[in-house]
């Protein structure tokens, strides 16, 4: 029997709608399992809930109690396995802002940088 | 307790001076507040102004010390500012009571000003510190006011001096002409302060709103993306895909505008290195090369520009290399007043007798014919040596703004 194994699950944080459907397509169309969460608390609910979220792509600039570098910070804390992707037009990120070993992409970005990165973070070939 | 208070009081008996004295005195004075109306014109340095007032009124006095006094409103002293005569330290550092027992601050209290041609036996007023451990025999105080209604005074302006004699209702007259024209600089000052404010809340305002335009814009690419991959059609696929790229080229100049430090101009060489990039992410298989001069250039020309680079070089992706990965070159140079951008391939090059104006359907080259208009410039369809397609696009810059 051949080995059937799951996709790999990635959680996409984003307040802005066209932004988060053009990116969960995309990645969905690089064959990823995708949630989607529209602010740092509704992410938080999902992290608790399925526990085999890989990775988590996130905006920082959100309205609601947290923004994207809280919410990397307190993903890295609760769920060191979760790997982090982080992504701002704003913002320019620097030493310390995200956890060491969260990855910073910023915006405007192309659909085949965010799979790439995405694929190597994971180990998806 | 001090009697009340004769503010000015002096009689012409007084007066030290002999009648034969006093027109050379007071021409002198004359010309001195003429000096330092002019001085004042010169500078928006206020501590300068201050410093000039109290050095030149206390030459007109013909007094060793002077010091301009600014009010502190939450410790109620008042503050040394500017002088002369007093000892290095004194300024920002030492200040006096601004109650009424004081004779500046009397001054500063009742707006009256204020002789005391006897310190030492001054019943009016406990005679400052400062005043009493330099000699001070007399002084004369008035009270700086400010330009505008409503606002509480600036401070005193106060001549003081070690040496027996009288001052009088002239030399009054006299120091309270350079309270005038300072109230009158520090108001000045004060407006000057409040345009600043204005203008750079302007400036945050117009960074704020480039900032929305390309978030804004940054939406619409994503939900081009997202229709474009709903659709069944390949050529509405592909019609999409491309509204979405023009779209992120028109958001990336807002992107530059909101972050570059001349507000409305983007840096040419960041824009351009920035543009190239994202070409070369959507066509990992070639390469983008990219050069720029280092100039700013205006929004206005900027998003045309954007644009057009982002159709030949697209152009250029998908028609110059049919089999295998090539390079694409970008240049952009500034030669007398003139942007000259170089977009040139290596790779099968045009047809024989290309006419841009031919294939009258192609949505890209009706871009590219609209653009080169919109910035008032020339394009050049050439070979590329020694293979390829060369287009080079020529136009006006700006003349560069004199309010930098």
């Amino acid at each position: 029997m051949p080995l059937i194994t799951s996709p790999i699950r990635v959680l996409v944080v984003e307040d802005e709608t066209f932004i988060r459907m053009d990116v969960v397509e995309t990645l969905r169309a690089a064959g990823f399992d995708m949630l989607e969460a529209t602010n740092a608390d509704e992410a938080i609910q999902m992290l608790e809930r399925h526990f085999d979220i890989r990775l988590m792509f996130t905006d920082i600039d959100m309205p609601g109690s947290m923004n994207g570098l809280k919410l990397a910070g307190t993903v890295s804390d609760r769920w060191p396995p979760v790997r982090i992707i982080a992504t701002s037009g704003h913002f320019k990120v620097q030493d310390g802002d995200l956890p060491a070993d969260a990855r910073f992409i910023p915006k405007p970005y192309q659909p085949a940088q965010i799979i790439s990165a995405v694929r190597e973070l994971t180990g998806a070939a | 307790m001090p009697s009340e208070p004769r503010a000015v009081s002096q009689t012409a008996t007084d007066s030290f001076l002999s009648s034969q004295d006093e027109l050379p005195y007071r021409r002198r004075q004359q010309a001195l507040l003429r000096e330092f109306g002019s001085a004042a014109l010169q500078t928006r340095d206020i501590r300068q102004i201050l410093q000039q007032a109290t050095e030149l009124s206390a030459r007109g006095l013909r007094c060793s010390y002077a010091k301009a006094l600014e009010y502190l409103p939450d410790e109620k002293r008042l503050i040394v500012r500017a002088g002369i005569g007093w000892p290095a330290g004194t300024v920002d550092r030492v200040s006096l009571g601004a109650d009424i027992e004081s004779p500046a601050g009397f001054a500063f209290q009742t707006g009256q000003s204020v002789i005391s041609n006897h310190l030492q036996e001054e019943t009016r007023f406990r005679t400052p510190h400062l005043l009493a451990e330099h000699g001070i025999k007399r002084a004369i105080n008035v009270l700086i006011r400010r330009g505008g209604e409503g606002d509480t005074p600036y401070g005193v302006l106060e001549a003081d001096s070690p040496d027996p004699g009288q001052f009088d209702d002239a030399d009054v007259d006299f120091l309270a002409g350079f309270a005038g024209l300072l109230g009158i600089a520090i108001e000045r000052q004060h407006a000057d302060a409040k345009l600043q404010q204005a203008l750079d809340h302007e400036v945050l305002l117009t960074r704020e709103m480039s900032h929305r335009v390309k978030n804004s814009l940054t939406s619409v690419v994503g939900l081009l993306r997202v229709q474009a991959r709903g659709s069944e059609s390949v050529d509405v696929k592909n019609a999409l895909e491309n509204a979405a790229m023009r779209v992120a080229s028109i958001a990336q100049v807002h992107d530059h505008l909101w972050r570059g430090s001349k507000v409305g101009f983007v840096d040419l060489s960041d824009f351009v290195g920035h543009l190239c990039k994202n070409l070369q992410n959507s066509a990992p298989e070639h390469t983008v090369q990219c050069h720029s001069d280092p100039i700013v250039i205006s929004a206005d020309k900027a998003i045309p520009l954007g644009l057009l680079v982002n159709e030949l070089v697209t152009n250029a992706v998908k028609y110059a290399y049919i089999d295998g990965p090539g390079v694409i070159m970008v240049d952009a140079r500034e030669i007398d007043g003139h942007l000259l951008v170089e977009i040139s391939d290596e790779g099968a090059g045009l047809p024989d007798g290309f006419d841009i104006n031919q294939p009258r359907n192609s949505l890209g080259f009706r871009v590219i014919i609209g653009l080169v208009r919109q910035l008032m410039g020339e394009l050049k369809i050439s070979k590329n040596l020694p293979r390829g397609a060369l287009f080079t696009i020529k136009f006006p810059l700006d003349p560069p703004s004199t309010n930098a």
